[in-house]
This record gives structure tokens, sequence and C-alpha cells, in this order.
């Protein structure tokens, strides 16, 4: 076993970059979401959602 | 178990791939399915809604953080990763994993052909979309 450890260590690095790009796409989704629920409570109340808002909600940016 | 893991070790990377492509793609249907809900509001109610929820729906956002999607005035591509680069890098991991291959770099020539065979057709993939994609004017 930690024969193996010695010769596959550096295959840690893709598989840590594998969960942190795992975990930071799932945040950048629920900051998505969390935005899109707002413009839907403006949209419910008859309002515009602010400019900034709506990036966020439907752009590249979250 | 150990020598089937030194034999097959390079499998982690298509298998990784797949669940890449399969997290984005679940990704992107949450993404789908929320934004159709919020246009269902607006049509209930009768309004507009706007242009960019309009545009957001016919969109493969996975592609376009590839930078493989088409470049419309609406939403801009992933500005700061061009398509070039995308190249450049898997060109150069082809070269890298060529010579690994060439030179049977820790026993595994084998693996890494297959590794190489991918990343040059990334490479041209990349390429070919690069350039017959239509660019926005102005």
């Amino acid at each position: 076993m930690e024969d193996l450890f010695r010769d596959f260590w550096w295959l840690l690095f893709p598989i840590a970059w594998l969960i942190y790009a795992g975990w930071s796409g799932w945040l950048g989704e629920r900051r998505r979401a969390e935005a899109m629920r707002l413009v839907r409570a403006y949209n419910e109340r008859g309002q515009e959602p602010p400019a900034e808002l709506t990036r966020l909600a439907f752009g590249k940016e979250g | 178990m150990e020598d089937l893991f030194r034999s097959y070790w390079w499998l982690l990377f298509p298998m990784a791939w797949f669940l890449v492509m399969g997290w984005s793609s679940w990704m992107d249907y949450r993404r789908h399915r929320d934004r159709l809900d919020l246009l269902k509001t607006y049509a209930e109610k009768g309004q507009e809604p706007p242009a960019e929820l309009l545009q957001s729906i016919t969109r493969n956002e996975t592609m376009e953080s590839w930078g493989m999607g088409p470049d419309t005035p609406g939403h801009r591509r992933h500005s700061n990763w061009p398509w070039q680069a995308n190249v450049v890098l898997f060109t150069v991991l082809a070269a890298g994993f060529g010579y690994a291959t060439w030179t049977d770099l820790y026993g595994a020539g084998e693996a890494f052909t297959i590794v190489t065979f991918v990343m040059v057709a990334l490479a041209l993939a990349f390429l070919v979309s690069g350039v017959f994609t239509k660019k926005p004017r102005g």
C-alpha cells in the first residue's frame, strides 16, 4: 500500500482539482438559483429586477 | 488488486472526464428547468420576460465554458479563456503524452498512446470549432 502511494502520490493533484471544480460549480449553481428566486420574487410583486441581479441569474458571471 | 490498479490507473482519467461531463449536464439541466419555471410565471401573468432570460434558455453553458458555444451579441463567451488557448493547451498535452508514448515512460507506453489520441482529438476539435464558429459583428 505504501509502495502504491509512493508511485501514485501525484494522482492526488488531479483528484483534488476534480473535487474543487465540482464544489465550486455546485456553489456557483446555488448562487445562481438564489438570484433566480429573487428575480421571481420581484416578478410576483410586479417589479422590475435590478440589472445586476438578472445578470447574475441568467448570465455567466454566476 | 494492487497489480490491477498499476495496470489500469490511467482509466481514472477517462472516468473522471465522464464524471465531469455528467455533473455539468446535471447542472445545465437544473439551470434550464429553473429558468423555464421562471418563464412560466411571466407567461401566467401575461408579462414580457427579460431578454436575458429568453437568451439564456437556448444556451448550452457546458459547451460555452469550454469555448465551444456560439458567440452572440447578447452574451459574451468566457472571454478570459479563448478557444486558441484550448488548442495550445491540448496540443502541448498531446506532445507531452506523445513523448511519454515514444519513450515508454514508466513502462506505460500503451496507456499513453490512448491519452495522446484523446489529446490530439480534443486539440483538433477546439481548432475546428474555433475556426468555424461564427463571430459576432462589431
